[in-house]
């Protein structure tokens, strides 16, 4: 089994978050997931424009073998639907991204965006409240200013916590494609945000004006071969940042350079197995997530069917590639038919860079050992919901004789894919995002 | 002619995709949109090539006869050519990704020339080498071919649907696909049925590509 570190990890389930009936609203279908920088936070958005956050919380004393559970902290409507009057299209409500900043003072902030435009919230605790007014009852009514016959000094006085979010900028009207990323800079004062056609640079401060760092739109657009599926930045050199293509390549742009970074420092690409070769080869070389190591060394990219791994100083190659499931390959057509083969699926890295985790069908999803050359297929369901249950590795078999407790290709089940996971930035626990539930699985403590 | 039949499927496949894609919430995705429109290229390319070669064996066996029965209809004139001459006379249908591949399309000889009246179908998953199907580089047609390229052709009809109406749809062209929406103007509705992949399949195919990007420019 994978784990994060020398030792096998075996994964437990911890929680699951969200209705439990098959009949799934499309409002609740999670679009996005992220932990927060210390991990103590976890957000969630959806279909519906809500971002539903939760706490982890804090380590129980009498149990330092179980880790804290993650509750709801805040519950809060990000988006709403609207409707482009111009080109008489509604512009979705649901959520594509969510970003934290790294904490500064006692609140925290989180990007979220839709298709089209991107809000900065505030997540606040409130635990006290004034009491004692003197022209307000306690409901907040007025006083009849006649009855008052002595005056007091409002005092704070303590009150269940209350976790209020509010919009602090509202960043709109730069994207006329759809935005599929955004990414906080390493400065903490600038972010960049992506369409299909063209990255824009932010200012967290200045919501009027953005600037436009990159732009492929062709003059005539039906030249247009490769649209940008997704972009982020370096996690510490403030002036690099990638963003990777429809044509399964990824372009390194040194905003140093000059300002529309169009030309790339560095342009990442894998020449063709021509082996593989098939008549819906271009559209599955087509990279839906690209993340860079905590490092910064490294970036991961996902296409439809692999993981690769790329060195930031080798561009001819990526130095790994892992199969998600490879099975599927013969299957393309099908899979096209039931437009599974548009599916996005994200990536992300553990901690110290040793694993990385992807998402897959039937609710299967798989994390790769790095270092021990090992990787994993687990499943998030309900089935293997108990406490504390180890979860047990799963195994596709792709044609041929079918093992005991293999499951077969035919069998599985494409509705049920997992697009989004996340992993805590330095603990063993991840965040696997089914159609609606949310699962949190953490390693096993002894 | 599974290769064919195939292939066909999948490009209906793909405008019905294109079409829906119309009417979803959010409106076209252009990812989406570009997406679908290298698969139909792709498809129409392994038709094609399919083509070619079942004409040029037809041709072989019995010299002379026509390639395949119904399908020879519009043939003759049929041929593809059109593109690199409609092409350069229609600046809407300049230059695309496809347009471009599509000047350069395989015209095949005229006698030979398949009619593609059938309706698109699909093209089979995973077409090994892809690069067997290339069509062979193309005789660029000149204009004046064009108007003896299809009978019946609405010379009088504007530049995209010029290549649309151009044929009358013979042979067993099916009914058009069911999913199609019914209320979608004749100009489109007699292009899908035409698929586009008339014979010269490259103008009809050239239509159909522009018309995505087309549509997908809208956007």
């Amino acid at each position: 089994m994978a784990g994060g570190g020398g030792n096998d990890v075996q994964w437990c389930f911890s929680q699951v978050k969200g209705a439990i009936d098959d009949d799934v609203a499309e409002a609740d279908i999670i679009s996005t997931v992220e932990f927060n920088h210390s991990g103590e936070l976890l957000a969630t958005g959806d279909k519906g424009g809500r971002v539903v956050i939760f706490q982890q919380e804090p380590e129980n004393k009498s149990q330092p073998q179980c880790r804290g559970e993650y509750n709801v902290y805040s519950t809060f409507q990000s988006h709403e639907p609207e409707f482009d009057y111009l080109k008489s299209l509604e512009i979705e409500e649901k959520i594509n991204k969510i970003r934290w900043l790294p904490q500064k003072n006692a609140a925290q902030f989180l990007l979220s965006t839709n298709d089209k435009t991107i809000k900065l919230w505030k997540i606040s605790e409130r635990d006290k409240r004034p009491e004692g007014y003197n022209l307000k009852e306690e409901d907040g009514r007025y006083r009849d200013p006649t009855t008052v016959t002595t005056l007091r000094v409002p005092v704070f006085r303590p009150m269940d916590l209350m976790v209020e979010a509010s919009p602090r900028r509202v960043f709109a009207n730069a994207h006329t494609y759809h935005i599929n990323s955004i990414s906080v800079n390493s400065d903490y004062e600038t972010y960049l945000s992506a369409d299909d056609l063209r990255v824009n640079l932010w200012h967290l401060e200045i919501t009027d004006r953005s600037f436009n760092i990159v732009d492929i739109k062709p003059a005539n657009m039906e030249e247009l071969t490769e649209v940008i599926t997704a972009a982020e930045f370096h996690p510490n050199q403030c002036n690099t940042f990638v963003y990777s293509s429809s044509k399964g390549t990824i372009r390194l742009c040194d905003m140093r350079a000059s300002a529309l970074c169009d030309k790339h420092s560095k342009l990442f690409e894998e020449p063709e197995d021509p082996s593989n070769r098939s008549f819906f080869s271009e559209i599955i070389s087509s990279i839906s997530d690209v993340k860079f190591s905590h490092n910064g060394r490294y970036m991961m990219t996902r296409d439809y069917l692999s993981v690769k791994i790329w060195d930031l100083n080798m561009e001819s190659r990526p130095v790994e590639t892992y199969q998600v499931h490879e099975y599927l390959r013969s299957k393309l057509c099908s899979l096209y038919e039931n437009d599974c083969i548009f599916d996005k699926f994200e990536c992300c890295w553990n901690g110290n860079d040793s694993v990385v985790m992807t998402g897959s069908y039937n609710n299967f999803f798989r994390m790769f050992d790095r270092g021990q050359k090992k990787d994993v297929t687990l499943e998030a369901s309900r089935e293997s919901s108990k406490p504390r249950a180890v979860l047990k590795p799963r195994k596709v078999c792709g044609g041929g004789k079918r093992k005991k407790d293999e499951i077969s290709v035919d069998s599985l089940d494409f509705n049920k894919k997992i697009l989004h996971t996340a992993w805590h930035p330095q603990e063993n626990i991840i965040a696997v995002a089914t159609t609606n539930n949310l699962y949190i699985f953490q390693d096993k403590l002894n | 002619m599974e290769l064919n039949a195939e292939a066909k499927r999948i490009m209906a496949l793909s405008l019905g995709k294109l079409y829906s894609s119309r009417m979803q919430r959010g409106g076209m995705k252009l990812h989406r949109s570009l997406q679908l429109s290298l698969v139909m290229r792709s498809a129409r390319d392994i038709y094609f090539t399919a083509k070619l070669e079942s004409d040029a064996e037809a041709a072989g066996r019995q010299p002379g006869a026509p390639g395949e029965d119904e399908e020879v209809a519009m043939v003759t004139e049929a041929v593809p050519a059109q593109p690199a001459g409609q092409a350069a006379t229609d600046p809407q249908q300049s230059k695309t990704g496809t347009e471009a591949h599509m000047e350069t399309e395989p015209s095949p000889e005229r006698s030979c020339a398949p009619a593609v009246t059938q309706p698109l179908t699909e093209a089979p998953s995973n077409v090994p080498a892809k690069t067997e199907c290339k069509p062979k580089p193309a005789q660029i047609v000149t204009p004046g071919d064009k108007e003896n390229a299809s009978p019946g052709s609405g010379s009088a009809v504007p530049a995209l649907a010029s290549d649309r109406h151009s044929r009358k749809r013979r042979g067993k062209a099916a009914a058009e696909p069911e999913f199609l929406p019914s209320k979608k103007p004749r100009m489109e509705q007699r292009k899908r049925g035409e698929s586009g992949l008339q014979s010269g399949s490259c103008r009809g195919g050239a239509s159909l590509a522009s018309t995505l990007f087309r549509t997908i420019v809208a956007f």
